[in-house]
């Protein structure tokens, strides 16, 4: 396997040492993080992309890739990918979502 | 670089024993906390490039080789959920939006923890195919099915992440202000030309609370405890400096203050040399109402109680009668209303 044993079981100790303090610093201070609601989001967060978001991207490029004639489609797709990256990152602002 | 900024922040607004947060240099905090909001909203392009890249690997058959390999996947779990954790809910902040039900600080805090150490256990895991990827021989480049090829994704995600900087750095960075179309903030807007976080009336502040009845109290451990009004602190000798208001949000603003400075008003009520100061607001609730001068802060010649900004009366929703204002602090730590003075 494509790996340094030694650097990557070292990495392996350090990292879950430092998860584990994270852990135990989310537990103790319980009454300000409020764990249910943080495991919710923590784990929520990559579920929704790994079977949310990436589905619905990978659909709405198989259907470019049909539908676009091969000269346009590299430029629909960077406008695409750069457009959804932008309103993604902005979302939060524009809609009046937050007190901003 | 994200981890170490939001440390810094948290180790200021939290203090530890070993160590006291410096006064000077007057603007350091709103450089790490700049860098620190920047960076984030950069690396939200970046991290969904990222996914999308390692998308595939989500479906590896068999999902577990080995006992190295489970581990190495298991601890993907913390880094993922982390990543898009810390950066969903540093963004949902700068956009002062809270669909959970944590305190923001504390959650994010011990998020980036668990991120950090999953992202240990990953720069571990893949240090060898790192190192012949850099200095190994090349692979031959996949040939493209007539889509967008690697180049060119690479150029539009480089190229997005750089308009999200460009377009938000203008917050903080003065001089790149017009180009801050999509900023969340600008640092020109608002009472007496920079911005508010919290106005009185979201703080309960009533215009009776700063009346002709106001009075700020310098207790503690003092010789010689003060009550002052308004007409008191005006008649001290006044003091003009030009600092930085740095919110953790990411935006700073530089702004003209004039006032009292609290080694003034410390030295009058008695107060040891050494002393530190806790700074109440006359808000009622709030974990911010108070603010700890630990004791370089305290000390500081520029440290203010101020009554004007930009060479006007305070707005009250910057904080009249008298707020605090003192180099290299977080915003928050910047109280307003200030009611009293208690020295320690």
């Amino acid at each position: 396997m494509n790996r340094f044993p030694g650097a990557f079981w070292t990495a392996v100790v350090a990292g879950w040492a430092i998860m584990a303090f994270g852990v135990w610093g989310l537990f103790m201070d319980a009454n300000q993080t409020n764990p249910t609601s943080w495991v919710k989001w923590f784990l929520g967060g990559a579920i929704v992309h790994d079977l949310v978001v990436v589905p619905v991207v990978l659909l709405v490029g198989t259907v470019v890739a049909r539908v676009v004639p091969l000269r346009w489609r590299a430029p629909v797709q960077g406008a695409l990918i750069s457009s959804a990256l932008v309103v993604a990152t902005f979302a939060i602002f524009v809609s009046g979502a937050g007190d901003i | 670089m994200l981890f170490l900024t939001g440390l810094i922040s948290h180790v200021i607004q939290r203090p530890v024993g070993w160590l006291s947060w410096p006064s000077r240099p007057a603007g350091l905090y709103r450089v790490t906390q700049g860098v620190h909001v920047a960076t984030g909203l950069a690396s939200i392009p970046l991290l969904l490039a990222k996914l999308w890249v390692m998308y595939p690997h989500f479906w590896t058959w068999p999902p577990v080789r080995d006992i190295a390999h489970a581990v190495e996947r298991l601890s993907l779990v913390p880094l993922v959920g982390g990543s898009l954790f810390m950066l969903f809910t540093g963004l949902a902040n700068v956009g002062l939006w809270y669909p959970w039900n944590f305190f923001f600080p504390t959650g994010h805090f011990w998020g980036a923890w668990i991120t950090i150490g999953a992202l240990v256990v990953h720069i571990g895991a893949k240090l060898a195919l790192t190192r012949s990827a850099l200095f190994g021989a090349r692979d031959e480049p996949p040939t493209s099915k007539g889509g967008i090829s690697r180049r060119s994704f690479l150029s539009v995600i480089a190229g997005t992440t750089g308009l999200v900087t460009l377009t938000t750095i203008g917050q903080t960075i003065g001089p790149l202000k017009s180009l801050g179309i999509l900023a969340p903030r600008d640092p020109t807007v608002g009472p007496q030309g920079f911005p508010v976080n919290q106005s009185a009336a979201e703080a309960a502040i009533a215009r009776n609370d700063v009346g002709p009845d106001y009075r700020m109290e310098v207790t503690g451990g003092v010789t010689n405890p003060l009550v002052l009004s308004l007409e008191d602190l005006r008649g001290m000798p006044q003091h003009e400096v030009i600092l930085p208001i740095a919110c953790v949000e990411g935006w700073s603003a530089s702004v003209r203050w004039r006032g009292v400075r609290v080694i003034d008003v410390l030295a009058q009520a008695g107060a040891s040399p050494d002393a530190t100061v806790t700074v109440e607001s006359l808000q009622k609730d709030g974990i911010y109402r108070t603010s700890e001068l630990n004791s370089p802060h305290a000390h500081d010649s520029d440290t203010l109680l101020a009554l004007e900004a930009n060479c006007s009366i305070l707005d009250i929703d910057h904080g009249y009668p008298v707020r605090l204002i003192g180099p290299n602090r977080p915003g928050v730590m910047q109280t307003k209303w200030i009611a009293k003075l208690v020295v320690a």
